[in-house]
């Protein structure tokens, strides 16, 4: 970090003594605006001199050393940005320090409470932080569910039999931005469909949505952005935390985490989650389930080491979801002959093993070793009607990355070596009246890449460069670079440049798992190849004073640009379902605008608009992707006591109309209204906080807005015409919930 | 969306309304306590505290003046209650001093001298 983020005040210019200089001085970690607190085990050495000490609990440290010319005084600790700050020889000091948390330390995020999402101002790239707060402020249930009071991730429902929710970003689908948890890439083939699921919410601590292609050290697939969630840490966490949720539509769900330090290296934690809906609602007596029954439980267990030069972490989780929708009555696991029911079933099976290892050096303390690990083994088991899915994949990840400086501290360097295998398995039936296909679909990726990102930090600027260069076993060499930019216009304004290019092998099966709920062949062309896109944007923020109190704006405009794409066709017949090469042009240009104040003490607003133009050509023509709003909105206002005992939130999302898919009505007439209703979504929680627990109590969907009849042919469900891929809003209406949450501290 | 509005301007409205309404009984006074509290880290755990004790409505540390507002009921507490309270957690309150035990309790950075 460069002088100008440090606060480096000299209080006492002492009197040159000799050969000998003497520094002291304190370390703080930076908090908010206002407040710091002692920086404890902050290691602080002269870089000529090879004369060092750490700080102790009050953040003191004293050195002395017989430097002779100017030094560099070199302030490093875990989690930190480092510090540099020259020293003039002959001279004692006494230096105040204040260092800035880089954005993973969950120590800094957990303190920083009243500020539940932010934009995170000494990023580089255009990364929005939630913190626990945030996502408590929308309770349910999973990771799909977390950006409820959020404008850049857009949730929807999949189709209208699954249940299943997908995520949006800049108006592409949740499979373009790449998901990682603590830095691993993870969600890939299987876990696209339905494995946000398969992340509880209340086991998150953070998020970060970065906007536009992210760092190239961990793969080359987010296209249109990344988002990384952190879980609570072995060494931060509660000692037994409950919280139990339940619903009107009939989901009971209990979570529970716990953890402890073993001894002075060793800590672990555990977590447990288990949902179930068992009580079948059909509000709109069109015969099908407005949400599938199910039954979820996901366990986790990860211990965390950690000795001055190094740390490791190893971690497993096992989830199994057994999900069943479809007809009212329908049971997957009866004679399917006598029910005569159309149904719906998803299993999805994984287990997960990762691992981090990191190794300091005593001699060179800006450099690092950092490899992770992961592994793990899917399976999935899809039934819709007549159509099933049976699919395994086994995946394993390594990622080596060497981190050091160039100098000092404004030149920093990564590089590493990455390594991926994905094995694929997957057999798809169709039986539809129209066609009957057994598509086997297997593949296996063996994927090295070596990767290097540069990046300059100076006084107002940053600058990153990062590419990487993979062979691809299937697809031959693949580059991907990406830059990003950084400049302070003035200490409470920056902007934010990104470009680069996103990588993605596609498969057409997991990506598609929602159009298996319709009864229309799939029409796969031959030779589908990789997807390849270009992503560049632009991002203005500015922290201001209104109401005297802190207010946030920014403003952003990005552009996606596809050179090849898994192209979904529905325009070229209402009897067919065409996926294939892009062929033509297919781009998505979005602007993005959010105010965040707080007119009142305690009283938070925060609204945001997005301008989505996403289009693709389909049939030969460039047309407005399906399922996409052109206009989106979104309000939250959030109140807190005074006491801090209450917390009340209302949020107000509105969805623009979107194009629908056009689809023939078993009459043989094309439907006429292929153009959504604009969607109004209001939700509202209150919390109500004791000394040892908390209540609360929420409502979704509150203006009780529902599609009537949504799918296509309900009469039918095995009949040619029969299609619940043009949902695009809620079946179901309101929706009640209240739950509690226990924790004993940490 | 006419209505829309409407809802969400009679919901704020009602928020808004509970949360306010208890101010203005004379049994209801607000305290001004001097304490040495010195960070962010004390001043959470001292409202963290005070606002959960019985008879107190709220409590707002200023970190400038290491004064704490508490505003309370006398029917259920005291003003002498508070200070122990705070002297308990480990803080001075006014002429009560900190218990010992759990000032040096608190972490480094709390100590008295923590942030010198």
């Amino acid at each position: 970090m460069k002088n100008s983020l440090i606060l480096l005040v000299i209080l006492l210019s002492g009197f040159a003594y000799g050969q000998k200089v003497s520094i002291q001085g304190t370390i703080s970690s930076y908090i908010d605006g206002k407040n710091t607190e002692p920086l404890f085990g902050a290691e602080v050495f002269l870089k000529n001199a090879k004369e060092g000490d750490i700080s102790d609990e009050k953040g003191k440290f004293s050195i002395k050393a017989g430097a002779n010319t100017v030094d560099t005084l070199i302030i490093r600790a875990s989690g930190y940005y480092s510090d540099t700050a020259i020293i003039n020889s002959n001279e004692s000091v006494n230096l105040r320090i204040t260092l800035f948390p880089e954005f993973v330390t969950e120590e800094v995020i957990i303190r920083a409470k009243r500020d539940n999402s932010s934009v995170l101002r000494l990023d580089p790239r255009n990364v929005e932080n939630l913190t626990q707060g945030e996502l408590r402020k929308a309770a349910c249930c999973n990771l799909s569910e977390s950006f409820e009071t959020n404008a850049t991730v857009d949730v929807s429902l999949a189709d209208g039999v699954s249940g299943s929710k997908r995520i949006q970003m800049m108006g592409l689908n949740g499979r373009y931005t790449q998901l990682q948890f603590e830095n691993i890439p993870f969600m890939h083939n299987l876990d696209q469909a339905f494995g946000l699921a398969s992340v509880p919410g209340t086991w998150i601590s953070s998020i970060q949505i970065t906007k536009g292609a992210g760092t190239v050290t961990n793969g080359y697939e987010s296209m249109a952005g990344l988002i990384n969630l952190e879980y609570h840490k072995p060494d931060n966490i509660e000692r037994l935390f409950v919280n139990a949720y339940g619903s009107i539509q009939g989901r009971a769900e209990l979570n529970l985490h716990g953890g402890k330090q073993v001894n002075d290296k060793w800590s672990s934690a555990w977590f447990v989650h288990g949902a179930s809906v068992k009580v079948e609602n059909d509000r709109n007596k069109d015969g099908f389930r407005d949400m599938p029954l199910g039954d979820n439980l996901i366990l986790m267990n990860r211990w965390k080491y950690a000795t001055e030069l190094f740390r490791g972490q190893i971690g497993a989780k096992v989830s199994y979801s057994d999900q069943q929708g479809g007809q009212v009555g329908y049971n997957r696991y009866e004679n399917q002959s006598s029910q005569g029911l159309y149904g719906v079933g998803i299993r999805n099976t994984n287990v997960e093993v990762f691992g981090k290892t990191g190794f300091l050096f005593k001699e060179d303390l800006f450099s690092s070793i950092g490899v992770v690990y992961y592994m793990k083994y899917n399976e999935l088991n899809t039934v819709f009607g007549n159509r099933s899915l049976d699919a395994t994949e086994k995946r394993g990840y390594v990622n080596a990355m060497h981190e050091t400086i160039l100098g000092n501290t404004n030149h920093k360097l990564k590089s590493g070596l990455s390594f991926v295998y994905d094995d694929l398995v997957q057999t798809m039936e169709d039986n539809l009246p129209n066609d009957t296909t057994i598509r086997n679909f297997n593949r296996t990726e063996i994927v090295p890449g070596v990767f290097t990102e540069y990046t300059f930090t100076g006084s107002r600027s940053i600058v990153v460069l990062g590419a990487r260069a993979d062979y691809h076993n299937l697809y031959d060499w693949q580059f991907t670079p990406r830059a990003n930019y950084k400049f302070d216009l003035t200490e409470h304004m920056d902007i934010r440049l990104t470009a680069g290019r996103g990588f993605r092998v596609s498969n057409y099966v997991t990506d598609n798992l929602s159009l298996m709920a319709t009864n229309l062949p799939w029409y796969v062309d031959n030779d589908i190849a990789p997807e390849v896109s270009w992503n560049f944007g632009a991002s203005w923020l500015w922290d201001f004073k209104l109401f005297n109190r802190k207010a946030t704006w920014t403003a952003d405009i990005y552009h996606t640009l596809f050179e090849n794409q898994l192209v979904v066709d529905r325009d070229e017949s209402s009897d067919y379902i065409r996926m294939g090469n892009l062929d033509g042009e297919s781009f998505s240009n979005v602007f993005q605008t959010d105010i965040k104040f707080e007119p009142l003490k305690h009283f938070e607003i925060k609204a945001a608009y997005k301008f989505l133009d996403v289009r693709a050509t389909t049939n030969g023509v460039l047309s407005s992707v399906l399922m996409v709003p052109t206009h989106r909105g979104f309000v939250n206002f959030a109140y807190e006591s005074r006491n801090h005992r209450w917390l009340y939130d209302l949020t107000l999302s509105v969805f623009g109309a979107q194009r629908l898919p056009e689809v023939m009505r078993p009459d043989g007439t094309l439907t006429t209204d292929n153009t959504s209703e604009v969607v109004p979504m209001l939700s509202g929680q209150i919390t109500h906080k004791f000394k040892k627990f908390e209540i609360y109590l929420g409502g979704e969907n509150l203006l009780d807005y529902r599609l009537d009849n949504p799918i296509i042919d309900t009469e039918n469900p095995f009949s040619e015409r029969f299609d619940a891929t043009r949902v695009y809003s809620s079946i179901f209406g309101v929706n009640v919930y209240a739950g509690f949450r226990f924790d004993i501290g940490k | 969306m006419k209505n829309t509005i409407m809802i969400i301007v009679a919901v704020i409205s009602l928020l808004t309304s509970c949360a306010t309404s208890k101010s203005g009984e004379t049994s209801k006074p607000t305290a001004f306590i001097q304490t040495n509290a010195q960070c962010g880290d004390c001043k959470e755990r001292i409202e963290g505290v005070l606002n959960f004790e019985t008879g107190i409505i709220y409590s707002n540390m200023d970190l400038d003046t290491k004064i704490v507002e508490v505003k309370y009921n006398t029917n259920k507490t005291s003003l002498e209650t508070i200070r122990n309270t705070i002297a308990a957690i480990g803080y001075n309150a006014d002429d009560v001093q900190a218990v010992q035990s759990a000032q040096s309790a608190l972490p480094g950075c709390c100590q008295p001298g923590g942030h010198d």
